[in-house]
């Protein structure tokens, strides 16, 4: 027999294999290979001296494997002797006429090949043999393994959390609401039907009755929960004894009850069905989801809980079907959780932190995406706030999808419907809409704590607003408000900006975003990205305009996962603890690869001048360039040039580097006068590095002692502020500390507008 | 965590890591031979026992080492890689490893010229282990690094005063440095106090090894595996091992056997191997002794390859005899020599007794090979042409 090469090279492989210890020869029955292939299955000395393990599985194992037509595109089929012992567990359910089939790898056994190949198949055999050597297949926790069904008919959806709150002491039933659909939309068509209960009880009023029925695709159904309550002694009663699922009709299933300690709820509750119905004729079938709550000695594997559910699903023609000897046949539930925040984290392989309330502010493309990224985590934002409205064009980029065409069609409020993708994904979200820069510049609180109110860890500002990073930052605001986080993209999409900031919101976002531009001046490519003029808008989201910042979805996800990515971090491990921090992520020229560089910025430090409103705030850095600088010139005065910004909205200048002295500059015990050589230039080269971003804003100098400004120093204020059209800071560093003075040159008189001719 | 036993392949003498269930490694014997070129017949064992250690406080260390007798076949690289002495005088330069406590026979107080002279290794050994008796003699609380187990009864009352630091014949001991460890239990079973002069005069000829029954747990089972060391006990020993225990033979049980002295003739017979061939005969009383086999048990030679020769140890017909022994228990004989690769042979102790860990060895299939030279069964975590899981 001439065996298909595909074949050959994989009893080949097999035959090779260090566990496998004899091929069989090949048999070809119903057009498939069979092969029955002896596996070692390595047992300890006293175990193979007595020729199986404790738990039954030989020292040798024969595995039939069956290579069909569509080897080597399917993995091939495999088989354990007849009298494997079934109540292993991981051995797929099915027929007695059809031998064990062990499940012994975690999804499709097909895909597995693919990455494995046949001899990933026989190493994770062996495995599965090892362990079950050891009754060992569910590890070796304590848990009840749920009763094994051999087929399932359709699928239930619930919250299992909130079914097992339904219990009380006693034993007892409940009616719940159910919801039932037949999926026909994708070919081939199944008679698979999908059902969702809730978990709250419902009253079976004839109102409530008359709604019931099968009417077409999505229809109201029914479903009853029963559990189990005391024994005769008082104490809980435990359903112990472990028995694969047998039930086939409806009085099997009571009886099956009986044994769950259930009986008699469920019995009273078919009574009372059968009450309201009353000997009229159902107009439809009806379909009645049954779930019987047994308790179990120990928690169920994976559930955390002692209560197993087991769910049925049973078709009510008349009221006799439910009669407690009813032969109506019971089609076997599958059931699957229901989105719930413990789901999605269990999904997405976090371990549940608890709540943690944060307050998304922007819910444009970028605010979306991160509002989505972090609810399927499981920890969606608690607040949205955003004034805008979600309009046909923004469905380019947003995370939402419009369902169904009329929505495409409408333009609603952008955080309204967010809330509403939040609550599919089982979170809820307050959603306000609003001017950010209004209500931060307003003195009354009650705007801003509802949407950031005591318990709230953190405020992420997705709205790509320079003005909305500099409300937030004025102190009033910070005051009232938790940490700040804020994400946008730079040039025009060229770079990701996320700034974190640090305790008591020291550095500030403003501080954050001065320091930021720093930084981006100093890496070339970053430069011309960020302030280059192509860069016409500095960020994208809610206030961005569409026209000049247009880029493909995918662009901005690849820019915003990072983000989103950090932000779940954050949430989980909080913010830190000692600094902010900036990232910053830019692309390689292939438009594709990212890099993200995470920096730490130390807190600013604060100036304030008794009677001056104006307030200055240096880096960390800054005081210590300027003291390294005096610390050169000992005995001396120094100075040199202030670089940064200064901000209107809050009166207040942010220094972030100096420029040396030029070196003409006059050090002197009493006076320190700054030089011109190369300065203008070194200005002008400053300026072309920022274009404008960082700029000089004032001057700095030492003191020997601990004296404010002098009157030469009013005086030269004075002259620099007459050449500057915007306030003039000239800082003192005195051994105790820093002193500063800002003059602002008066409007004296307006050209008049020469007359239209 | 499953307990492990590890055996190095050091030809002729004993080294073996024992890993209880709780992580305690204990040290029985060392052949650490210098060596500039390892090969699989001589492998490097001081770096294999260094890479199966961990460091607490920046040093290697062993919880227990038992060192059965002071021959050179069994502690050869004591100096070299263990550090003697106060733990102050430690020095990571030379980085050596840290013996907790040490498992020591009462020899340690006999003078060395009586029987045999010691090498200079055992001497280390042995002034190592009269300083901690001093140090235990001086009522100093003892710590890590300073504690020592005297395993038997000198002569004399020499050993009266070890009280707690002192293990009596056929007692049973269940703690690792001054704490229980819930995951071991060990008898001894020898050395054995003579009764008179003449019984002394055999015993102490007649290699004064320490001779434990060993159980590690597993799976909840405190005897999940025997383990029956011997050192270089000979027959005599044996003989009155059987003596004593013939009423409870279970005290001799073991599903593993370290074949004493290398799977030596002398341990079975009285007569000698080169002498007398064929006709030499076994003692019924040790043969015996050294047969309490549980189900599937594995004799085990620490030896050079076994050779049908008139070499003793190791000795062909010592070797038949073990193999009519494990024969009867369906189990096994294992000689280190014969063990592919250079690693150690590795057991891993199950409810079920030890079995041998997987082994890494090089691909049997000729490279390139289409589907994985060697899977994970096979010991290799990776497999060749495999793809990354793909997420879609």
């Amino acid at each position: 027999m001439e065996l298909r090469e595909p074949i050959a090279r994989a009893l080949r492989q097999l035959s090779h294999h260090p566990r496998v210890t004899a091929v069989g020869a090949p048999q070809i029955a119903a057009g498939a290979v069979w092969i029955v292939v002896d596996f070692d299955t390595n047992l300890p000395n006293r175990w193979k001296a007595q020729g199986h393990s404790h738990s039954g599985v030989k020292a040798i194992e024969p595995v039939t494997f069956v290579f069909t037509q569509s080897y080597p595109a399917d993995a091939p089929l495999v088989f354990l002797r007849d009298d494997f012992d079934r109540s292993h567990p991981h051995i797929q359910p099915g027929q007695p006429s059809v031998p064990p089939v062990p499940c012994y790898v975690d999804g499709q056994p097909r895909e597995f090949m693919r990455l494995q190949g046949i001899r990933g198949i026989a190493d994770q055999l062996s495995r599965w043999l090892e362990k079950a050597a050891f009754g060992a297949l569910i590890g070796e926790d304590d848990e009840w393994e749920p009763t094994r069904r051999d087929s399932f008919d359709d699928v239930v959806v619930f919250d299992t959390a909130g079914l097992r709150q339904l219990p009380g002491r006693d034993a007892g039933a409940a009616f719940v609401g159910s919801i039932i659909i037949r999926d026909d939309e994708v070919e081939p068509k199944s008679d698979r039907l999908s059902v969702w209960l809730a978990s709250q009880r419902l009253t079976l009023n004839e109102k409530t009755f008359q709604s019931l029925g099968s009417t077409g695709g999505t229809a109201p159904a029914l479903g009853i929960v029963a559990w189990s309550g005391r024994t005769p002694s008082g104490a809980s009663f435990v359903a112990e004894h472990y028995r694969p699922e047998t039930v086939m009709t409806l009085a099997e299933l009571v009886e099956r009850a009986g044994e769950l300690g259930c009986r008699k709820p469920l019995v009273a509750q078919f009574d009372l069905l059968r009450h309201r119905i009353n000997g009229r004729p159902l107009r439809t079938s009806l379909f009645l989801s049954i779930v019987l709550l047994a308790r179990r000695p120990k928690n169920v594997i994976g559930h955390g809980s002692f209560w197993e559910l087991c769910p049925y699903l049973v078709e009510i023609k008349s009221a006799d079907d439910l009669a407690a000897s009813s032969a109506v046949p019971v089609r076997m539930l599958m059931h699957r959780d229901q989105i719930s925040t413990a789901l999605l984290r269990r999904a997405s392989g976090l371990n549940d932190v608890g709540e943690r309330s944060w307050t998304l502010l922007g819910c444009g493309s970028v605010g979306s995406k991160l509002a989505i990224h972090l609810a399927r985590e499981g920890h969606g934002p608690t607040a949205l706030v955003d004034r805008d409205r979600l309009n046909p064009h923004n469905y380019a980029r947003h995370a939402l999808i419009p369902m169904g065409v009329s929505e495409g069609l409408l333009s609603c409020s952008k955080s309204g419907q967010l809330m509403g993708a939040l609550e599919g994904l089982g979170q809820k979200a307050k959603a306000f809409g609003g001017d950010i820069v209004a209500a931060s510049l307003d003195d009354d609180l009650t705007a801003r704590r509802r949407w950031w109110g005591d318990g709230t860890a953190f405020v992420v500002d997705a709205t790509g607003s320079p003005t909305v990073t500099e409300v937030l930052s004025l102190p009033k605001v910070i005051q009232g408000r938790p940490r700040a986080i804020e994400t946008s993209l730079l040039g025009g999409g060229k770079i990701g900006f996320m700034s974190i900031e640090g305790p008591a919101s020291n550095p500030s976002l403003l501080d954050l975003t001065v320091e930021g531009y720093r930084l981006l001046g100093a890496d070339p490519a970053a430069r011309e990205a960020a302030f280059g003029h192509e860069a016409q808008t500095i960020s994208v989201g809610q206030g961005c305009s569409s026209v000049t910042s247009a880029m493909p979805d995918s662009h901005i996800s690849t820019l915003t996962a990072p983000m989103a990515l950090e932000l779940g971090r954050l949430h989980r491990a909080g913010l830190p603890s000692d600094v902010g921090t900036l990232l910053l992520g830019t692309f390689a020229p292939d438009g594709l690869s990212m890099n993200w560089n995470r920096t730490r910025i130390e807190p600013f430090q604060q100036l304030d001048e008794n009677g001056l409103s104006r307030t200055t705030r240096l880096s960390a850095r800054v005081v210590e360039l300027i003291d390294r600088e005096i610390a050169r010139r000992p005995g001396v005065e120094t100075g040199g040039v202030l670089m940064g910004r200064y901000s209107e909205i809050g009166d207040v200048f942010h220094v972030v580097y100096i420029l040396p002295a030029p070196s003409d500059s006059k050090f002197s015990a009493s006076e320190f006068e700054l030089g011109v050589t190369g300065l203008s230039e070194a200005l002008q080269a400053s300026s072309d590095l920022y274009r404008g971003a960082i700029y000089p804003i004032g001057t700095w100098h030492n003191h020997l002692t601990d004296s404010g400004p002098s009157r030469t120093d009013a005086m030269t204020g004075v002259s620099l502020a007459l050449a500057q059209l915007f306030p003039v800071l000239m800082l003192i560093r005195t051994p105790s500390g820093f002193r500063f003075l800002s003059l602002e040159g008066h409007l004296k008189s307006l050209q008049p507008r020469s007359s239209a001719a | 965590m499953a307990a492990k036993t590890l055996h190095f392949k050091v030809g002729n003498g004993d080294m073996a890591l024992i890993e209880t269930a709780s992580g305690r490694k204990i040290l029985v014997d060392i052949n650490i031979c210098a060596t500039d070129k390892p090969t699989d017949e001589r492998p490097d064992v001081g770096e294999q026992l260094r890479d199966r250690l961990t460091r607490s406080d920046g040093r290697l260390y062993v919880d227990a080492f038992l060192l059965t007798h002071p021959d050179q076949d069994h502690c050869r690289g004591l100096r070299e890689h263990f550090h003697l002495g106060p733990l102050s005088d430690w020095s990571e330069d030379d980085d050596k490893i840290v013996i907790r406590e040490m498992w020591s026979s009462p020899i340690v107080f006999r003078r060395a010229s009586k029987n045999h002279k010691l090498c200079e290794d055992a001497q280390a050994w042995c002034s190592e282990a009269r300083r901690r008796v001093a140090g235990f003699r001086s009522g100093a609380t003892v710590t890590d690094g300073d504690r020592i187990l005297i395993l038997g009864e000198d002569i004399d009352g020499k050993t009266d005063d070890l009280t707690s630091i002192l293990v009596k014949t056929d007692q049973v001991f269940r703690k690792v440095c001054g704490v229980f460890d819930t995951t071991f239990q060990a008898t001894l079973l020898a050395p054995m106090l003579a009764t008179d002069d003449e019984e002394e005069e055999l015993l102490s000829k007649n290699e004064s090894s320490v001779v434990l029954n060993l159980w590690l747990a597993s799976g909840g089972y405190l005897d999940a595996a025997k383990y029956l060391l011997g050192g270089d006990a000979e027959v005599a020993i044996w003989e009155k091992l059987w003596d004593r225990h013939q009423e409870k033979p279970t005290e001799l049980e073991f599903d593993l056997l370290l074949s004493p002295h290398h799977c030596s003739w002398r341990s079975l017979s009285w007569d000698s191997w080169s002498e007398f061939g064929e006709d030499a005969k076994v003692s019924p009383k040790a043969r015996l002794a050294l047969s309490q086999t549980r189900a599937g048990a594995t004799v085990l030679a620490s030896s050079k390859p076994i050779e049908d020769d008139e070499d003793d140890p190791p000795c062909i017909r010592a070797n038949r005899e073990y193999e009519g022994i494990i024969k009867e228990a369906s189990g096994s004989f294992t000689c280190l020599a014969d063990v592919d690769g250079p690693d150690p042979y590795e057991l891993e102790v199950t409810a079920g007794g030890p079995r041998p860990a997987e082994r890494k060895k090089a691909s049997v299939f000729a490279a390139p090979y289409i589907a994985g030279g060697a899977g994970a069964a096979s010991g290799s975590s990776t497999a060749l042409g495999s793809q990354p899981f793909k997420h879609g």
